[in-house]
C-alpha cells in the first residue's frame, strides 16, 4: 500500500516560489484501482512525478509499503522505479526501433535478467494483454490501442507494487479507450494496484475511487 | 564491460543511423589512415637512408688534399697539398685510433679499357685491400684484392657489374685479362650489383686495382687525391680526424686551422645529423597525423552529442523503466568506442593495403624501403583509437546521464 503524508513541493519561479503541492495526504490500498483527477495546473502532474519517483518533494513522507521514498540517489531511485512502479504513458513511450517483445522485456533487462528468460516472460505478458501475435512488430506497425497494450505489458512485467497510468487513454478513440479500461479492470481483478491520472470523468468513474486534486490539495478521496 | 545485450543495443543504435555513423566513422578512419600512412612513409624513407648509410663504415672520416689559404711559417698561400699512400701507412702506425685506412684515388689518364673487341671508359680506382672494410662491397664472384696483390705489385683488378656487362657480355670475367694502357690486368673479382644504394657516385662502373700497382704503373710519385680512415669502435671520429689533420699539417707544413689545405668530411657526424633530422621529421609526422585524427575524434564526439540529444526521450523512458545513470553513460561511451575502433581498424587496414602497394611499386627505389605498418605503429594506433572513443563519448555521456526523466518524457 501507498501512503503520502503531508507532501509539499514548490518550484522556484524567478525570485518567487510556486507552491504546487500544499500538503497532500492520501493512501492507496493494496489491490485498489483509483483515479486522480484534476485540471491542468492543479498539481496533478507534480503528484504523478512524485508518485513515480521521478521527482523529489520538499517535505512530508512518501511510503511504498514500508519503504520511505525520500532523497534517493539517482541509482536507488532507478532501482525503486524498476521494482515498484510500472508506468503507462499517454504517448505510450515505446522505443521505436525495438519490437513489441523487446519493449516489454526492457525492465527485466535493467534487472539483469538473461535474454532468453526475458523474452519468454515478455511473450507471456503480451499474451495476457492479448497481442502476442504482434510480438515481432515495431511500434510504428501497431495501432494506438495496441501500442498501449504493449506499454501495459511492459508496466506489468516487473510485477511492480503499482501501475501508474498517466492519461492512458488520452490519445485513443473511445472504442480503444474502453478496451484499455477493460484491460485495466481485468488486471485489477488479478490483484494489481492501479493509479490512473486523468481528466476524463467517464474514465475516472470506472475506477473504485476518485481522488480529486485542486490547487495543490486533495479535495475529496 | 561488453555484454551481449550491450552489443545488441549498440548495433541497433548504429543501425538506426547507418549513413550518419558511416560518415562519422569515415572521419576517424581517415585520421588513422593518414597517421599510419605518414608514420610509415616516414619510416620508409628512414629505412632507405639507413640502408644507404649501412653500405659503408660509419665511424669514418674522409680527407682530400687541397691548397693552402693561410700563410704558415713564412710559406706562401696557394701551395697544393699532395698526399701519398705512404702517408697513410705512416698515419696508421702513428695514430692508434685508426682501424682501417685506404686511399681511393682515380687514375686520371687510364684511357680506354678493353677486353677483346669491347671497350669503354671506366673509373680506375687505386685502393688498399682494407678498402673493403670502409666500403662494404659485395663480391659476387672471385675474390677481393688481398695484401699479396699489394706486396707483389700484381696486375689484378676487381671489376663492377656494369664493367662486366659492357666488356664481357655475359662471359665469366674471372681469370680473364683486360687491357689498360696496353698492359694486361687479370680480373680476380666481380662486385655484385647493389641495388639498395644510391650514393655510389659511379661505383657501378669502377675498376679497383691495388695501390702498389697503381704507383708502379701510373703514378710513380704515389700521389693520391682522397683517402678514408675508419676509427676503432669507441674512438671519437672528430678528435681522431683532428689528430690526422695535425699529423699531415706537420708533415706538409700548413696551418692545421686551414680548412682548404685539407678538406675533412666527418661521416659519423653527418649520420648523427641525419638521425636527428629523421627523429625530428618523425615527431612532425606524428603531430600532423594526430591533428588529422583529432578532427575525426571531434566528429565522433559531435555526432554522439547529436545522438544523445535525439535520444533524449528514449533515455528518459529507459530511466523511467529503471536504467541507472551508469548504464546510460557506459552505453554512450561504448558506442563511441565501437564507432572509433571499428572505423579506425578500417583506416588501419586501408593504410596497410596502400602501404604494401606503395612498397611493391617502390621496391627499386633505394631511398625508400619497407614502408610496412610495424607493430609499434599499429599498437599505438589501437590505443589512440580506444582513448579517442572514450574521449569522444565522455561529454555526450555526461550530458545523457544528466537528462531528467520528467523532462525527457515531456520532450517531443
Amino acid at each position: 500500500m501507498i501512503r503520502l503524508i503531508n507532501i509539499q513541493k514548490s518550484y522556484p519561479v524567478g525570485k518567487d516560489k510556486l507552491h504546487v503541492l500544499k500538503g497532500i495526504n492520501m493512501q492507496v490500498q493494496k489491490g485498489e484501482m483509483v483515479s486522480i483527477m484534476g485540471a491542468s495546473g492543479s498539481g496533478k502532474s507534480t503528484l504523478l512525478n512524485i508518485l513515480g519517483i521521478l521527482d523529489n518533494y520538499d517535505s512530508g513522507e512518501y511510503f511504498i509499503e514500508d519503504t520511505l521514498i525520500k532523497n534517493l540517489s539517482e541509482k536507488k531511485a532507478a532501482n525503486y522505479r524498476n521494482r515498484f512502479i510500472g508506468f503507462v504513458f499517454q504517448s505510450y513511450n515505446l522505443l521505436s526501433y525495438k519490437s513489441a517483445l523487446e519493449n516489454v522485456a526492457l525492465p527485466l533487462y535493467y534487472q539483469g535478467v538473461r535474454s532468453k528468460e526475458r523474452n519468454k516472460k515478455a511473450l507471456d505478458y503480451l499474451e495476457r494483454v492479448g497481442i502476442a501475435e504482434w510480438a515481432r512488430h515495431l511500434p510504428s506497425e501497431l495501432s494506438g490501442g495496441q501500442k498501449q497494450r504493449v506499454a501495459i505489458a511492459r508496466a506489468l512485467i516487473a510485477q511492480p507494487k503499482m501501475i501508474l497510468a498517466d492519461e492512458p487513454t488520452g490519445n485513443l478513440d473511445s472504442k480503444s479507450s474502453q478496451d484499455i479500461m477493460d484491460l485495466f479492470k481485468l488486471i485489477h481483478k488479478q490483484g494489481v494496484t492501479i493509479i490512473i491520472i486523468t481528466h476524463e470523468k467517464d474514465i475516472a468513474e470506472q475506477t473504485e475511487r476518485i481522488i480529486t486534486i485542486k490547487d495543490g490539495l486533495i479535495t475529496n478521496s | 564491460m561488453f555484454k551481449k545485450e550491450v552489443w545488441k543495443e549498440i548495433y541497433e543504435s548504429i543501425k538506426a543511423h547507418k549513413l550518419r555513423t558511416f560518415l562519422t566513422g569515415f572521419g576517424v578512419a581517415w585520421g588513422i589512415f593518414m597517421l599510419v600512412l605518414l608514420l610509415c612513409v616516414g619510416k620508409g624513407f628512414k629505412n632507405g637512408i639507413n640502408n644507404q648509410l649501412a653500405g659503408s663504415a660509419s665511424n669514418a672520416v674522409e680527407f682530400w688534399g687541397g691548397s693552402t689559404t693561410i700563410p704558415y711559417k713564412g710559406l706562401n698561400v696557394g701551395r697544393s697539398i699532395q698526399l701519398t699512400g705512404e702517408d697513410l701507412t705512416d698515419l696508421k702506425a702513428d695514430i692508434h685510433s685508426i682501424e682501417y685506412i685506404s686511399p681511393q684515388s682515380n687514375v686520371s689518364n687510364a684511357g680506354t679499357i678493353s677486353y677483346g673487341n669491347n671497350n669503354g671508359l671506366y673509373d680506375l680506382s687505386a685502393v688498399f685491400p682494407e678498402f673493403s672494410e670502409i666500403e662494404y662491397l659485395h663480391i659476387g664472384e672471385g675474390r677481393w684484392l688481398d695484401p699479396l696483390d699489394m706486396e707483389q705489385y700484381r696486375k689484378v683488378v676487381v671489376i663492377s657489374k656494369k664493367v662486366e656487362d659492357q666488356l664481357f657480355h655475359g662471359r665469366d670475367p674471372i681469370g680473364e685479362s683486360i687491357t689498360i694502357k696496353g698492359n694486361y690486368y687479370k680480373v680476380v673479382g666481380l662486385i655484385a650489383e647493389d641495388t639498395t644504394r644510391i650514393f655510389n657516385f659511379g661505383m657501378g662502373s669502377t675498376i679497383y686495382l691495388p695501390y702498389s700497382t697503381y704507383k708502379a704503373e701510373f703514378q710513380p710519385d704515389g700521389k693520391i687525391e682522397h683517402f678514408t680512415a675508419v676509427m676503432k669502435d669507441g674512438e671519437d671520429a672528430e678528435s681522431a680526424g683532428h689528430k690526422i689533420k695535425k699529423w699531415l699539417a706537420k708533415k706538409y707544413m700548413f696551418d692545421p686551422k686551414d680548412e682548404e689545405a685539407l678538406y675533412v668530411y666527418n661521416k659519423a657526424r653527418n649520420e648523427k645529423v641525419v638521425g636527428q633530422l629523421f627523429s625530428g621529421v618523425g615527431i612532425f609526422l606524428w603531430i600532423i597525423g594526430c591533428s588529422t585524427l583529432v578532427g575525426g575524434i571531434v566528429g565522433v564526439g559531435n555526432i554522439m552529442l547529436v545522438t544523445v540529444k535525439e535520444r533524449t526521450k528514449e533515455i528518459g523512458i529507459r530511466k523511467a523503466l529503471g536504467a541507472v545513470p551508469s548504464s546510460i553513460i557506459s552505453l554512450v561511451i561504448q558506442e563511441a568506442i565501437v564507432i572509433t575502433t571499428v572505423s579506425g581498424f578500417g583506416g588501419l587496414l586501408c593504410a596497410s593495403g596502400v602501404l604494401s602497394l606503395i612498397g611493391s611499386v617502390t621496391k627499386s627505389v633505394t631511398y625508400f624501403q619497407h614502408p610496412q605498418v610495424d607493430m609499434n605503429v599499429a599498437f599505438s594506433a589501437i590505443i589512440i583509437l580506444v582513448l579517442a572513443g572514450a574521449l569522444a563519448g565522455f561529454i555526450p555521456a555526461r550530458n545523457a546521464s544528466k537528462i531528467s526523466p520528467i523532462e525527457a518524457l515531456r520532450y517531443e
